[in-house]
């Protein structure tokens, strides 16, 4: 071992360390790609001979101050070289066009399951408008169910460039409530799934009972086979989330929670992304004149595209069977390991 | 090296370890409740402009149309206050590297739990998870989390590190200062060429001692002495043995570390002589 005083060890390397301080500083706000490649390989040789020094300094230094100088330079500087890459719009359509239809197809257990939710929701309103006659009055908002009975049109909209934006934006935040509510163990997330049920199933108890079911059904249908898929593939990312934190597996329940957030974000966000399609629809065709056939014909159509998307898109040719990797089993760790 | 904080060790790609001190739970809530103020200027902001466009729209629309132009207004207020907080965590730190305004100001940065930046899926995660963790199970499980993570954070994969190094180059490098008593560098010493620069270090980190008891201080004085006369080679009834051990010390240091001192002197502290010295022969 060489004898290195601390003068000695700091006397050489000091204008490496400000350069890369200077450097790190002029970096941390501004971003790498922006910069030559010269002055890339500079920072990245600066940084790796920080950390050398910095190994260097834990053994023959440990309770000096250059120590943990050089801890924390080494950490900002390593922060700052090891970035993720960078959303490309490329990226993002292609994620679209076949990642998203496949990471739902991997979850697509979660999918019924907050299905069943809905379904559940549903019935239970339904069976509620039905038993109990006397709580009518709270369980279906009055106005709603006034001018249904009257047989209007349900909502009058009358700005839909402003109701369009309302509703997917209102759309929006109700659908990541119920994605990021998988992290109350998925209970907040099932729970909201089925409100919605509750809702639409009152509603469509009342208006049955009224005898105005196809008004009301062709009037949410444009928009209401979409929105309410987007929730229930957003209640089904939340169930994801809310499923790792109950069940984490081999994995810290920690890791087990990004990992899930990690794997379902980019549906739950394409899947949002997509109730902007609804919102335009409640907002200009819902409430419009066409006859109520064509309504529901569009909400068909809509409907049929967002699933013929979801299960068809980006589906791989099957290989030879022996020659499948991903279809290798995956090797478990041995016990107590 | 410890500095009381709890720290995050993350080994490099060059097997290097670094330590990252995690932020707490107070600094984490006093850079939330700056980024508060901002996002309540901007919200404000966002109010007003729906207002404003909202009162338009039932100013055409008038009568029945305008009850309905203002609870749509209300909706989209209540959506477009929770985008717009997700939105401005999400930008301020996608453009910052993980600090918004609030932690710029504390000295904090959001990095993974492996030391790496976060990147948008993992800004947009932890601000989105501020939907529950503002329930108050973020504050909860802050508090007992070892890295004080919220679960926007477990959720993200990512931990909140302190940024402000409380050592700056400039201190980490000085040279520490030497405390003497007389500062009288005395006779030529015979064989300091026996002594090279672990010596002269040793002697220097004694010199450099403060708070040293005075009885603490001789006795350390007087074990370092004695390897140090025996390196010497000096002979048995050689002055520099009569010495007192700490003015001994102190002269050699005088004499020693010209020799090996390139540029970095360190300053000099004088204590003044201690009374039971006496004069040295």
């Amino acid at each position: 071992m060489s004898a290195i005083s601390l003068d000695g060890f700091t006397g050489g390397r000091r204008a490496r360390w400000a350069e890369l301080e200077a450097r790190t500083a002029a970096l941390s706000s501004s971003r790498l790609r922006g910069l030559r490649a010269g002055d890339i390989e500079r920072f990245a040789t600066l940084y790796r001979r920080a950390a050398s020094d910095l190994a260097i300094a834990r053994r023959d230094f440990p309770d000096e101050a250059v120590t943990e100088y050089l801890n924390s330079l080494c950490g900002r500087a390593h922060v700052l070289l090891h970035r993720g890459s960078a959303p490309r719009p490329s990226s993002a359509l292609r994620f679209f066009a076949t990642g998203a239809p496949r990471v739902f197809r991997a979850n697509a257990g979660y999918f019924l399951a907050s299905l069943a939710c809905l379904v559940a929701g549903t019935a239970a309103g339904w069976l509620a408008y039905d038993l109990r006659p006397d709580l009518r009055e709270l369980l279906v908002p009055d106005s709603l169910f006034n001018q249904m009975a009257q047989g209007a049109p349900g909502v009058s909209v009358p700005e839909p460039f402003l109701a369009a934006p309302s509703i997917f934006l209102h759309n929006i935040e109700v659908a990541l409530v119920i994605f990021i509510g998988g992290l109350c163990f998925g209970v907040l997330s099932a729970f909201l799934i089925f409100l919605q049920g509750w809702s639409l199933g009152t509603l469509g108890a009342a208006v049955h009972a009224g005898g105005y079911d196809y008004s009301f059904w062709s009037l949410i249908a444009a928009h209401g086979v979409l929105e309410l898929s987007i929730t229930v593939t957003a209640g089904a990312a939340g169930l994801r989330i809310g499923d790792a934190l109950l069940r984490p597996g081999m994995r810290s329940r920690g890791d087990a929670l990004a990992h899930a957030a990690e794997d379902i974000l980019g549906l739950a966000l394409a899947a949002m992304v997509l109730l902007v399609v609804a919102g335009i629809l409640e907002a200009f065709v819902s409430p419009g004149t066409l006859p109520g056939g064509a309504k529901i014909a569009i909400g068909t159509g809509v409907g049929a595209c967002f699933y013929a998307w979801l299960l068809l898109a980006g589906r791989r040719r099957r290989a030879i069977p022996g020659l499948r990797l991903d279809a290798t089993p995956e090797i478990g760790l041995p016990a107590g390991g | 090296m410890s500095t009381g904080y709890d720290r995050q060790r993350v080994t490099t790609a060059d097997n290097v370890g670094i330590s990252f001190r995690v932020a707490g739970l107070a600094t984490r809530i006093a850079a939330a409740l700056f980024d508060a103020v901002v996002l309540g200027c901007l919200l404000f902001a966002v109010t007003v402009l729906i207002v404003a466009i909202a009162d338009a729209a039932a100013g055409t629309s008038g009568g029945l149309g305008a009850g309905a132009v203002f609870s749509l207004a209300g909706l989209l207020i209540g959506a477009a206050w929770l985008l717009v907080a997700i939105l401005y965590f999400t930008v301020s730190q996608m453009l910052s590297g993980g600090r918004t305004l609030g932690k710029s100001a504390m000295g904090l940065r959001v990095i993974r739990v492996d030391g790496g930046s976060a990147g948008l899926s993992g800004y947009f995660l932890r601000s989105a998870a501020y939907i529950v963790d503002l329930l108050g199970v973020g504050f909860l499980l802050m508090f007992f989390h070892p890295l004080s993570r919220r679960l926007g954070d477990l959720l993200a994969g990512t931990v909140v590190v302190r940024e402000r190094t409380p050592v700056t180059l400039v201190v980490a490098t000085a040279p520490s200062p030497v405390f003497l008593r007389s500062g009288d560098a005395g006779p030529a010493i015979d064989g300091l060429s026996h002594l090279g620069e672990r010596e002269l270090a040793a002697v220097r980190t004694f010199l450099s001692r403060p708070g040293l008891r005075p009885d603490q201080r001789a006795d350390l004085a007087a074990r370092l002495t004695l390897p140090l006369l025996e390196r010497m080679h000096l002979p048995t009834g050689a002055p520099e043995r009569m010495w007192p051990p700490e003015l001994f010390l102190e002269r050699l240091y005088l004499q020693l570390a010209p020799r090996f001192d390139r540029g970095g002197s360190h300053p000099v502290q004088h204590l003044g002589p201690p009374p039971r010295w006496g004069t040295p022969p």
